[in-house]
């Protein structure tokens, strides 16, 4: 027992070796400033230094939807070689993780990425990336049925894609949506919209067909006009899902998808543990667990509808 | 000495350690072993103590951790139970949507709940990530969800993933009443996390949970569960997984990543699942380590007092020791003086006492024996100087034997042609008186006779010098007879004048004799009433030419230190005292120092070089005086001025005396030749 002391003691400083001074680079889809960005960029830090890293240097980059823009501070932030990158959203993963097979990406928000090659499996990464992802693909059919229950009597829905979710072969969302849409008769048409300019026509599309409602997929596409979005649908009275939660609260009619703050607060453990030491090829990629369904009612009330119980019932939060 | 101390065969530069090293070890060796086996008593006791309660604590935790893993799932099944009433297939599927759907909402692990009709065929699907789906009529009827619900009223399925990384397990709860459906939930066991991740043990310990197959379920590390880890290779799961039974439900084990844990486990026998709990072995022992922590602590207090109170006892021990030492040096290097001062109080300080004691007496023994040392040589030297001096006397007396022996002979060889000398003279005188007589009768011219008659005349003067001188002669030479003569001669009426001239006659030319430079002023003052004394005249004139012969070498020895303007005197008188007559000798020289007053009548006494003079001259001169002739000899002296001896005669004082053993009988007065 007495032999064993030293080097039971000695075992017991070896975690905190690894801090010091590290260095970790965040790439957000948002514009600097942007209030969600801002309390994203907060629940990581706070993450972060919640687990003891009090030292660490946080440097967010704040890339918005600008494709260029983000790979240009992509290919800055590999230039400055930190310990760890965080990514939200797949189309600044796929800007750093061209860039590095070394630093260790932790994303939230990724497309397929299994398919896309960037990591060898969900359940063991094997490369220098891992993360969470945001959302499956069947909730093409979840937003939809959830739209044709808060609005029996639409006949024509757009599922409005972001040419993020673009996958081997078509899109992700597009399958379940498809099959869901034909399940439930209801007619069906996909825009990828790649610039700001194709929502008007899309709105405008539906507003001309009546009974039409829109489904906005998520993507930094979605989160960048997100808000010209809800604009274009309250003015043309078109009831519309939103994967990204936080548009229901500003004005969408509906949503229903993860709490981001959760799984970037998650995402956040996961630096730490590769900061600490662990590699990230042997951290799984998990999926969220909870998907949340929030119910604008002012919307639906000032565009005419009434949401039936039977949907508020389910409604995890209720905007009034 | 102190080499006697060290074996004479030892290296000298061998390592010595002191009295107070020995002292200091022994006692803090002493005090080590005791504290070292207290602390190892105590260690394992404490060890023993730890590793129980360490124990009963993870199985306690073990057992609750169970125990909430159970509640977890017995709360989804208490949820789906909702839906298992047997009037539930009646109600409108509306209504069993929305019982689906609050069930899921109370139930955030169930991810897709779905209700089989009695005949095993799917009516309605309500899923998270999926669009509701109603009566699909998927024909479940075979499945072990609906076969094995039946059954048994619940069934567990087994624990599967999904989407590769998500863990799932069915759960197929058969409803109540006769001909029942079964309500089928699939269950997240990511959210078994919740509660597993809740299970706090201690600071670092945790719970996990595994399947009857050693997969993981549950563990706080939540990617390790959705990398599927199969945990049976792991010791502390083999040992638990069913069929081992009998084994114990604690483990020291080492876990995936080689740390040391204490692991205990209970299993949840509903599902067959596993839920272990673990500890680090550090922290289990942490109570063990603080008391080790103390033990030592204590430990290393005591030996540090230990050789503070050692080195302390060893030095007061050894101080006055030293001191002993340095004064027992002191005394063997012979300086006894000083005396060792040691109060401690015990046996050291009677030690010190006794040396002092002995210092002491080998002090007084050394002094005493110097003393003696001294006394002896002194005595010794005293007995050399005596032989010197007897020897010298015995060969002075010798050669003064001889010499009188020599002298006899002479004065005897002498006499005859002396006696001839006188004779002859006398006859020859009377000769010429008859010569002188035939011629007044013979006529002469009266020139011739006047001139005859002249002639006559100076040869009868002639003749009378010459019988005058013969009778001198004869008489020195009866002198010179009666000195060789041994004894003392017999006593008989003394002209004492005549006695005392002839003595200081004798002493005179003896002295000129010896040293022809010799010259002394003789004063005679004698009283013609002296008269007759009987008397020794042979010891009495020794007396005399000893005391005279003295005087004489008194004034040479002042004239050698004087020089000039001195005239050395002797003066010799005698006085008529009645029934006594006293003889006076003084002389002018250097006198005698009171020192030498007090043993100069003591034989062999003497101031003269050795050689000159025996010592016995006044000693004998005394004997003769007093005993033999009952007279008195006094001498009154003034160093550098005088000395004068007053000898007093009685008349007769030497008829009853008996002449006295004379151990020198031939001794004579010293100075003469």
């Amino acid at each position: 027992m007495i032999a064993g002391l030293p080097w039971l003691l000695a075992s017991r400083s070896a975690a905190a070796w690894n801090v010091a001074a590290s260095r970790v680079a965040a790439l957000w889809p948002f514009t600097e400033g942007d209030a969600e960005g801002r309390a994203l960029a907060a629940a990581f830090d706070a993450a972060l230094h919640g687990r003891g890293q009090a030292d660490l240097r946080i440097d967010h980059r704040w890339g918005g939807a600008n494709h260029e823009r983000t790979h240009a501070l992509a290919a800055e932030l590999v230039r400055t070689e930190p310990d760890a990158i965080f990514t939200y959203l797949n189309a600044q993963l796929r800007a750093v993780s061209t860039l590095t097979r070394k630093i260790p990406i932790v994303f939230v928000g990724a497309t397929d990425p299994v398919g896309y090659g960037l990591i060898a499996s969900l359940k063991r990464p094997a490369g220098n990336i891992t993360g969470f992802t945001l959302y499956e693909s069947s909730l093409g059919g979840k937003w939809l049925a959830a739209l044709r229950e808060a609005v029996p009597t639409i006949r024509r829905v757009t599922l409005l894609l972001n040419p993020s979710g673009e996958i081997n072969g078509g899109y992700l969302y597009a399958n379940a949506f498809k099959t869901t849409a034909a399940a439930l008769a209801i007619e069906h048409s996909i825009v990828v919209a790649e610039r700001a300019t194709d929502i008007e026509p899309v709105v405008a599309d539906l507003a001309r067909h009546g009974q039409a409602g829109l489904i906005v997929a998520p993507g930094a596409f979605s989160e960048a006009n997100g808000d010209r979005l809800v604009a274009l649908t309250s003015e043309h009275r078109i009831p519309t899902v939103y994967a990204i939660r936080r548009f229901a609260y500003r004005g969408g009619m509906m949503s229903y998808g993860p709490d981001p703050a959760e799984l970037v607060r998650r995402a956040a453990v996961y630096v730490d543990r590769i900061l600490r030491g662990d590699k990230p090829g042997i951290l799984p990629v998990q999926a969220p667990t909870k998907f949340e369904l929030v119910v604008n009612l002012k919307t639906a009330r000032a565009q005419g509808f009434e949401i039936p119980s039977a949907l508020l019932a389910q409604a995890d939060e209720v905007v009034e | 000495m102190t080499k006697l101390d060290t074996p004479p065969r030892a290296p000298p530069k061998q390592f010595r350690l002191p009295l107070s090293g020995k002292f200091a070890v022994a006692f803090v060796g002493l005090v080590t072993l005791v504290l070292l086996i207290n602390g190892a008593v105590d260690l394992m006791l404490n060890f023993r103590d730890a590793k129980e309660n360490a124990i009963a604590v993870q199985r306690e935790k073990a057992h609750a951790a169970a125990e909430r893993v159970d509640a977890f799932v017995s709360e989804i099944e208490n949820q789906i139970g909702w839906t298992t009433r047997a009037e539930w297939r009646r109600i409108a599927p509306d209504q069993q949507r929305y019982d689906f759907i609050r069930l899921m909402r109370q139930a955030p692990a169930i991810t897709e709940v779905s209700y089989l009709d009695p005949s095993g065929r799917e009516q309605l699907r309500v899923s998270r990530l999926e669009p509701d789906v109603i009566g699909s009529g998927k024909d479940f009827s075979t499945s072990p969800r609906f076969t094995q619900a039946l059954k048994d009223k619940t069934w567990f399925g087994p624990v599967y993933f999904r989407r590769g990384s998500e863990p799932y397990m069915t759960v197929a709860v058969a409803h109540a009443g006769r001909d029942p459906g079964v309500t089928v939930a699939e269950v997240n066991l990511k959210l078994i996390w919740d509660v597993v991740s809740t299970i706090h043990n201690g600071a670092n310990g945790y719970a996990f949970v595994t399947t009857a197959t050693g997969r993981l379920i549950a563990h706080p590390d939540l990617s390790l569960v959705l990398r599927d880890t199969d945990l049976s290779s792991l010791p502390e799961v083999a040992a638990a997984l069913p069929g081992k039974d009998g084994a114990r439900d604690y483990q020291l084990a080492s876990w995936l990543d080689g740390s040391l844990v204490l692991a205990a486990h209970a299993s949840v026998p509903r599902l067959g699942w596993i839920v272990f709990v673990q500890l680090p072995l550090r922290e289990a022992m942490e109570p063990l380590m603080e008391s080790v922590l103390q033990t030592l602590a204590l430990m290393g207090l005591g030996l540090l007092l230990a050789t503070v109170a050692g080195t302390f006892l060893a030095r007061r021990m050894v101080v006055p020791i030293r001191q002993l030492q340095d004064g027992a040096e002191r005394f063997g290097a012979g300086d006894l003086s000083e005396r060792i001062v040691i109060r401690t109080g015990d046996e050291i300080e009677t030690l010190a006492h006794r040396f002092n004691a002995m210092a002491s007496r080998i002090q007084d023994s050394y002094e005493t024996l110097e003393a003696k040392v001294e006394e002896r040589t002194r005595d010794l030297n005293q007995s050399l100087d005596d032989l010197q001096k007897a020897q010298s006397r015995l060969v002075q007396s010798e050669k003064l034997a001889s010499l009188g022996q020599l002298t006899a002979g002479i004065a005897h060889e002498i006499k005859n042609p002396l006696n001839f000398v006188n004779n002859f003279a006398a006859l020859s005188k009377e000769l010429v008186d008859e010569l002188t007589g035939m011629l007044e009768s013979a006529s002469l011219p009266a020139d011739i006779r006047e001139e005859a008659d002249e002639i006559a005349e100076m040869l009868k003067n002639n003749l009378d010098k010459v019988i005058q001188h013969g009778k001198r002669a004869d008489s020195i030479v009866k002198n010179m007879l009666l000195h060789s003569r041994t004894g003392s001669g017999e006593h008989r009426l003394v002209d004492i004048n005549a006695l005392v001239e002839e003595s200081l006659n004798l002493a005179y030319h003896g002295a000129r004799a010896a040293k022809p430079g010799f010259n002394v002023t003789l004063e005679r003052d004698f009283d013609p009433a002296a008269g007759m004394a009987d008397i020794y005249p042979q010891e009495i004139t020794r007396v005399l030419l000893n005391l005279m012969s003295n005087g004489f070498y008194a004034t040479e020895k002042k004239a050698a230190a004087a020089g000039a303007g001195y005239a050395p005197a002797l003066a010799v008188s005698t006085r008529d005292r009645g029934d006594a007559i006293e003889i006076r000798v003084r002389d002018n020289g250097t006198g005698i120092p009171e020192s030498v007053k007090a043993k100069m009548f003591d034989p062999f006494f003497t101031t003269k070089p050795a050689g000159e003079g025996t010592g016995l001259g006044l000693s004998l001169s005394h004997d003769i005086l007093v005993k033999q002739h009952g007279g008195t000899v006094d001498v009154a002296t003034q160093p550098g001025q005088f000395t004068e001896f007053t000898i007093t005669l009685p008349r007769g004082g030497a008829a009853p005396a008996e002449p006295a053993a004379k151990p020198v009988s031939a001794s004579e007065p010293e100075g003469q030749p």
